[in-house]
């Protein structure tokens, strides 16, 4: 399929931040393999862009989700607990990663003795 | 035994450097892993040439933008990478620790040594894509780079700053030319640093040309970056760059330096392999469109800086491997194009023996006299001529019919020259060596002698005029012009000599 008849399609296939059911499963049903493959990663693509993943190592206070939803007013936060993290936070958006966390600081820490 | 306050030293000292600042990452994901090539979603700042890191550290550098997806071509083949794995940039373009401890060392294109003793971690960072200098900052080739080949130093004479291509079939001595070039330069004033890039080929073989190399000494003023054949396409396509960047460290710091690339025919593969892999489309033999750019590009860097930059220079020496002595091939035409001459290795040459094969007919070098000191050019031009001469006298030869006198001694003339040019491998001979021996037979003092006498002749007188004759050698080697007075203290010493001489 081609790529701009393919955003063409998964441009429909939203109705503002929702996914029309219906015309998904219309035009699933009427691809091939090969292009039903491509069309749900498009879809993915889309959905993941409204999306910030954000990971803390301890579970978010009020205060602390509040901040964020500041932040990312028009996107959907998902928070994620990674308690490898330590202490801090990481936030993905996009194919953007925001770290500021003890790992980060720590992993950092080594490699830069050990490369002097 | 180390303090354990000296530790906490060093520690501390190191820790002053690091900075705890927040990381702002690009990451991708990992879409697909065929034939080496790496697609990745995400990474929307990468730049072409970009390093990025794996999440299980591997190494790999950025060769094609999408408009959703980036190529990227792995630099250990070794490393197994998976569909979604992540993968992120580090702004930084691919560069090579560059320093004198890499003198004697043997390396791969990324720095990471290969023979076994520890990482040069000294050093400036050098980027292996570089813009060459520009033209204001070059001066012209004056100053000679000799290579201890007669027939290259009185007839293709080589500048330092040129680029001199070694062009042949395989097994002609090409990378036997390019290693007495290096040998030679264990006498060169001012001193000279060679770098061998090894491209493609076996590791035996690179091995081999260490070992020699150590074995003459010159080891010492050399540094060998390899890319075997047993190494992905990706480090064979970076090795002639990498050799270049090391090249340019000391080259500003006003240093003379040679560079022999081992060969660009299979560096023009590896990118072909690359670029077919990448679904660039294909052009003529395959090849990418832009072929001619990457040695054109690789080229340009060789270069003589003016006093105000420094001085120093990078004199290239890249090698071409051709099918069946056909040199208007495509990749032969293209180097030709872009480099200042080159010397034509033949096969039939090399089958009667003419060792090194070098056909003089065919070589140019288009720096020419200006990279010649007085006194070679002035046997030089007179040994050309009678070589002209005599490859046109020898077609009429072969009819059988009668020749007159002057036609017979020019054929023997010619046939006594051309037994001078052959030279043994590994032995670069010095400068005023070579002058004996051009000046004795271009002057007809060899007429006398048997052809099959020549070399062993030659070999004598050198060591005859070593000994008895060291001020001749001196005068010779300050490099100006044949006088009478010198002409004639060397007619001596060869008649003096030929009075001694019995096979």
């Amino acid at each position: 399929m081609q790529k701009k008849l393919l955003k063409k399609i998964v441009a429909h296939s939203f109705d503002g931040e929702l996914l029309k059911k219906d015309f998904v499963v219309e035009v699933a049903n009427m691809l091939s393999r090969k292009d039903l493959k491509q069309y749900v990663k498009a879809l993915k693509v889309v959905e993941r862009k409204k999306e910030v993943i954000i990971s803390l190592a301890l579970t978010p206070t009020k205060k602390q989700k509040h901040v964020f939803s500041d932040l990312y007013t028009n996107k959907r936060i998902i928070y994620r607990i990674d308690k490898r993290l330590g202490a801090g936070v990481k936030i993905e958006e996009n194919d953007k990663e925001f770290a500021f966390n003890l790992r980060q600081i720590l992993d950092g820490l080594v490699q830069h003795v050990v490369s002097q | 035994m180390i303090d354990n306050k000296e530790i906490l030293a060093q520690l501390e000292k190191r820790l002053t450097t690091f900075s705890a600042d927040p990381k702002v990452k690009n990451v991708g994901v990992v879409e697909k892993n065929t034939d080496g090539v790496i697609t990745a979603s995400g990474l929307s700042d990468a730049v072409i040439g970009e390093k990025v890191i794996f999440a299980n550290s591997s190494e790999g550098v950025v060769l094609g933008l999408d408009e959703d997806a980036v190529s990227i071509i792995l630099l250990d083949q070794s490393t197994i990478i998976k569909e979604g794995n992540k993968v992120n940039t580090t702004g930084e373009l691919l560069v090579i620790q560059a320093h004198e401890e890499l003198l004697g060392r043997i390396v791969n294109p990324l720095g990471k040594p290969l023979d076994g003793k520890p990482a040069v971690k000294k050093g400036t960072h050098m980027p292996l894509e570089r813009i060459a200098a520009g033209v204001i900052e070059r001066e012209p080739v004056d100053t000679p780079l000799k290579t201890g080949i007669k027939a290259i130093d009185a007839m293709i004479p080589i500048g330092r700053g040129q680029r001199e291509l070694l062009i042949g079939d395989r097994g002609l001595g090409k990378t036997a030319v390019a290693i007495d070039t290096i040998i030679n330069q264990k006498t060169a004033k001012p001193k000279v640093i060679c770098i061998y890039v090894a491209i493609g080929q076996k590791q035996s073989s690179i091995a081999q040309i260490a070992q020699r190399l150590k074995d003459e000494d010159a080891l010492d003023y050399t540094i060998i970056v390899a890319a075997a054949a047993s190494d992905p396409a990706s480090l064979q396509y970076l090795a002639p760059y990498a050799g270049v960047a090391i090249g340019e460290y000391f080259m500003e710091k006003g240093k003379d330096v040679l560079i022999v690339y081992d060969d660009l025919t299979k560096h023009a593969w590896a990118y072909r392999q690359l670029s077919l892999v990448l679904r660039r489309p294909a052009g003529r033999e395959a090849y990418p469109g832009d072929i001619f750019y990457l040695h054109s590009r690789l080229l340009e860097r060789a270069v003589k800086l003016n006093k105000k930059n420094g001085g120093g220079s990078i004199t290239a020496l890249p090698i071409i491997e051709t099918q069946a002595g056909d040199i208007s091939a495509y990749i032969p035409t293209n180097v030709i194009s872009i480099t200042d001459g080159q010397i034509f290795l033949e096969g039939s040459l090399f089958n009667i023996g003419i060792r090194p094969a070098i056909n003089v007919g065919n070589s140019v070098s288009r720096v020419g006299g200006a990279a010649q000191t007085g006194a070679m050019k002035s046997v030089a031009g007179k040994m050309r001529l009678d070589l002209a001469q005599y490859r046109e006298l020898a077609a009429f030869a072969q009819f059988g019919s009668e020749l007159d006198p002057a036609t017979l001694s020019q054929l023997e003339r010619g046939k006594r020259l051309t037994e001078v040019l052959k030279q043994p491998q590994y032995q670069p001979l010095p400068e005023p060596l070579e002058i004996i021996s051009i000046w004795a037979v271009a002057n007809g003092l060899l007429d006398e002698i048997p052809v099959d006498e020549i070399q062993i002749f030659e070999e004598r007188l050198h060591q005859y005029v070593q000994t008895h004759n060291k001020k001749l050698l001196e005068k010779l080697a300050a490099g100006e012009k044949i006088n009478d007075e010198t002409a004639k203290t060397l007619k001596k010493a060869v008649e003096d000599f030929k009075k001694t001489f019995s096979k």
